[in-house]
């Protein structure tokens, strides 16, 4: 059974997006990491890196298959989470909460509220 | 589709030629070989999987790719096959797997899956391993089929060496590497 946050935002490429004050936090979701199977390895681009909405800032390896982590916004990495780097299997236990990945000082808001909520998801990854 | 062989046995030449088939927005399925080498996963410790002396003093290149995976070791015996399609979440090790194990049934061998690792097994044995690299909304799936390999070169090179063999010794009617390659453009399914 997957988890779906009402909290958070959507892209199209399975990774969520939370805004808060000064930043928006990003992670992939329950649906990528349940598909992804158990995760070995994360690569993150550096903090003060900047990312542009829809490329990739990082990559995943699980089960012997090596994935794009897309940003869901432009901005800059302002903070990485250290935790998933040592532990990668974080992220299968808890995707939406202490598997976050970065965070983001956005630069144009309008490209969080262009995301998918947990409804439009849904029908999005049932078709 | 767009079945290919590469030509080329140069591992390095191969993997570049290979990364740049997926910017072509193109689905692909390729046959090649590499010389004797040895093929680092994205994120694989060489030191920890490789005899580097012993690489180095035979002139075996020790080269890294972009999938995930274990290091492996390459030479002329050795099949590679990749596919290269537009990504979904069907397209998992086990369903390229599936693909391979019928195209050696038809060839003649009885093979099967080995689900923890998603291996291709026959008599027990690792005949086959394979890993993915997912890009830009394209799926790379490639591995590797025994078929004639140095298999004590193999052991001695790779420091966690598994229980491997290789295809050739296992059919009913032999056939050379180019036959057997043959063989799988014939009866590949997409």
């Amino acid at each position: 059974m997957l988890n779906f946050n009402n909290d958070v935002k959507y892209t199209k490429s399975n990774e969520w997006a939370k805004k808060f004050e000064n930043f928006i936090r990003v992670g992939i979701d329950d649906y990528s990491q349940s598909s992804l199977g158990d995760i070995v390895h994360v690569e993150i681009s550096e903090i003060g890196t900047h990312v542009e909405a829809g490329k990739p800032f990082g990559k995943i390896e699980a089960t012997k298959s090596v994935s794009d982590i897309n940003s869901p916004v432009s901005g800059v990495i302002t903070k990485i989470n250290n935790e998933v780097i040592e532990n990668p299997g974080i992220i299968n236990i808890a995707p939406f909460d202490e598997g976050w990945l970065i965070e983001i000082e956005p630069e144009n808001i309008s490209e969080f509220d262009a995301l998918m909520d947990s409804g439009e998801y849904k029908k999005f990854i049932s078709k | 589709m767009y079945c290919l062989e590469s030509f080329c046995t140069d591992p390095v030449e191969n993997l570049n030629f290979e990364e740049k088939l997926c910017s072509l927005n193109t689905e692909i399925f390729m046959l090649w070989r590499n010389s004797p080498s040895i093929i680092v996963g994205r994120y694989g410790n060489i030191e920890n999987d490789v005899d580097v002396d012993f690489a180095n003093s035979n002139n075996i290149k020790i080269v890294r790719r972009n999938s995930g995976g274990g290091t492996v070791y390459h030479d002329l015996g050795n099949v590679n096959y990749s596919f290269i399609m537009k990504d979904n979440k069907n397209l998992t090790l086990e369903y390229f797997s599936r693909i391979i194990i019928k195209t050696l049934y038809k060839i003649g061998i009885n093979a099967n899956l080995e689900f923890s690792h998603n291996d291709i097994k026959a008599d027990g044995l690792k005949i086959s391993g394979s890993a993915q690299y997912h890009n830009h909304g394209v799926i790379l799936h490639h591995g590797t089929l025994l078929f004639d390999s140095d298999l004590k070169i193999m052991q001695k090179i790779l420091k966690n060496c598994g229980h491997v063999a290789n295809i050739r010794p296992m059919l009913k009617n032999d056939m050379n590497i180019n036959e057997f390659m043959k063989g799988i453009f014939e009866n590949v399914e997409f």
